[in-house]
């Protein structure tokens, strides 16, 4: 993306070697994009476009301030976790909506015309298990499946320790497999797919 | 049915597309925008929903001051009035697209902003200043909301598609209380200088530009616009303006 540089488009390492590290235009260009996506695939497209502002706004205001060394990602989506609080509710009626009637609000919110995903039975059964599930786990599941970070990572994005991490969501998946199981949509055995890969 | 729950997880609302490239330059815009009127009434907006957000936002933007020591820019003559090449000018217009996207985005989102629109035709050389990394220069546009809307680029950085890389906004109205507006920015392509400029918004004829190792920097005011180029290092404390009997005009001073 061509943007101009900005005045606080800048971050230092403050320490006995000052370094250019990322810059705040940098990050924007690696992370907007998937951030975007995966709030959207949370909340819907305009409240999408609200939190992802705000979340860059909030990492623009502490970029000074951010300690280079951490990684970027999981300091980003903590930022978004903690302003999705404030959208728990909505997200779990947009769910339950959607597994009720088979219309995704996610997908159809803004009125746009986009070509309607599948409302097949698994994902409506998926909905209602997801609106179900206490909003922390559904946090933690989400970050794992959709936005893709590790246990370490959601550790530090949520500030829980790894094993708490890892224990919660074992636990959901249980939850998950168990709710779509009564309803026949899971094979018995685990799956190797990509989401489950040990990182 | 034969996939495991995360297979089903990963699938869901997978077909959601990413942000398109205007979704990404308008969120861009809006989250580094300067503390002008506009910046803060988005802030407002937030405020009525994320009270500590505010908070936060506005104590980094006074504490962002970065920094400098100097070798100041050499002012380089018989640059200001010239017209500004298309590159530049593409680049306002450019500015004015912008801001009326924002204008566009603010209305549909409830809060209507009131965005400047520089004159394109008018645009011209300011100032020019050599720095280590060859000349760099400011241009500057009338605003239609009074002021100037300016750009600054390094003469020798080559155009792309959609202007010159550099770094550019307009006056804020109303003007801040200090009657200063400034800021600082390094390009990437010229990480070791740090560009400081700003406008005055009374009758000056210079800045100091005070460093927080007690060096000072004068630069001098055109247009109401002052430029001038920095080493990473030091911090700016204090830019003073002064009139051309040499009394001052007006300061801003680092917030403590």
């Amino acid at each position: 993306m061509d943007i101009p540089a900005s005045p606080w488009n800048q971050r230092h390492l403050i320490g006995k070697d000052e370094v250019m590290a990322l810059s705040f235009e940098e990050a924007f260009e690696a992370e907007f994009a998937p951030l975007h996506r995966y709030l959207r695939r949370r909340v819907g497209e305009s409240t999408a476009d609200d939190l992802a502002a705000q979340t860059f706004a909030t990492a623009y205001a502490g970029w000074e301030r951010f300690d280079p060394s951490r990684p970027l990602r999981p300091w980003l989506y903590g930022i978004a976790a903690n302003l999705l609080r404030h959208h728990w509710r909505s997200e779990r009626r947009m769910l339950r909506a959607y597994a009720r009637t088979g219309v995704d609000p996610v997908v159809t919110d803004d009125g746009e015309t986009v070509e309607r995903l599948d409302a097949d039975a698994q994902h409506r059964l998926l909905a209602a298990a997801l609106a179900e599930l206490r909003p922390h786990d559904r946090e933690i599941l989400l970050l794992h499946a959709w936005a893709e970070l590790s246990d370490t990572e959601i550790g530090a994005a949520l500030s829980l320790p790894t094993g708490t991490v890892k224990s919660r969501l074992h636990r959901t998946r249980e939850r998950l497999r168990n709710h779509l199981d009564r309803h026949g949509q899971v094979a018995a055995r685990p799956s190797s797919s990509p989401a489950e890969d040990p990182r | 049915m034969t996939d495991s729950p995360l297979q089903i997880l990963s699938d869901f609302r997978a077909g959601v597309a990413e942000p398109g490239e205007e979704t990404a330059r308008r969120i861009y815009t809006l989250v580094t925008a300067p503390a002008t009127r506009n910046r803060r009434e988005l802030e407002r907006r937030w405020y009525t929903r994320r009270p500590r957000l505010v908070l936060i936002v506005v104590v980094a933007a006074l504490l962002a001051v970065p920094t400098a020591v100097a070798f100041g820019g050499k002012i380089v003559d018989l640059f200001q009035g010239t017209p500004a090449p298309a590159e530049i000018s593409t680049t306002f217009t450019g500015f004015n697209r912008m801001f009326d996207k924002l204008a566009d985005f603010s209305t549909r989102q409830g809060f209507a902003m009131t965005m400047p629109h520089a004159e394109v035709s008018k645009a011209h050389g300011v100032i020019e200043i050599e720095t280590a990394d060859g000349p760099q220069d400011l241009w500057a546009a009338p605003s239609d909301q009074g002021g100037n809307c300016y750009f600054i680029d390094f003469a020798n950085d080559p155009p792309t598609p959609t202007g010159k890389l550099g770094i550019g906004g307009c006056d804020p109205s109303p003007p801040p209380a200090s009657n200063i507006n400034w800021g600082q920015v390094w390009f990437r392509p010229h990480p070791d200088l740090v560009t400081v400029w700003g406008s005055v918004f009374v009758d000056a004829a210079t800045v100091h530009v005070a460093l927080e190792g007690g060096s000072t920097l004068a630069l001098p005011v055109v247009e109401r616009l002052f430029l001038g180029s920095l080493a990473r290092g030091e911090k700016v404390v204090r830019v003073t303006a002064f009139d051309a009997a040499g009394d001052e005009v007006a300061e801003w001073t680092k917030p403590r």
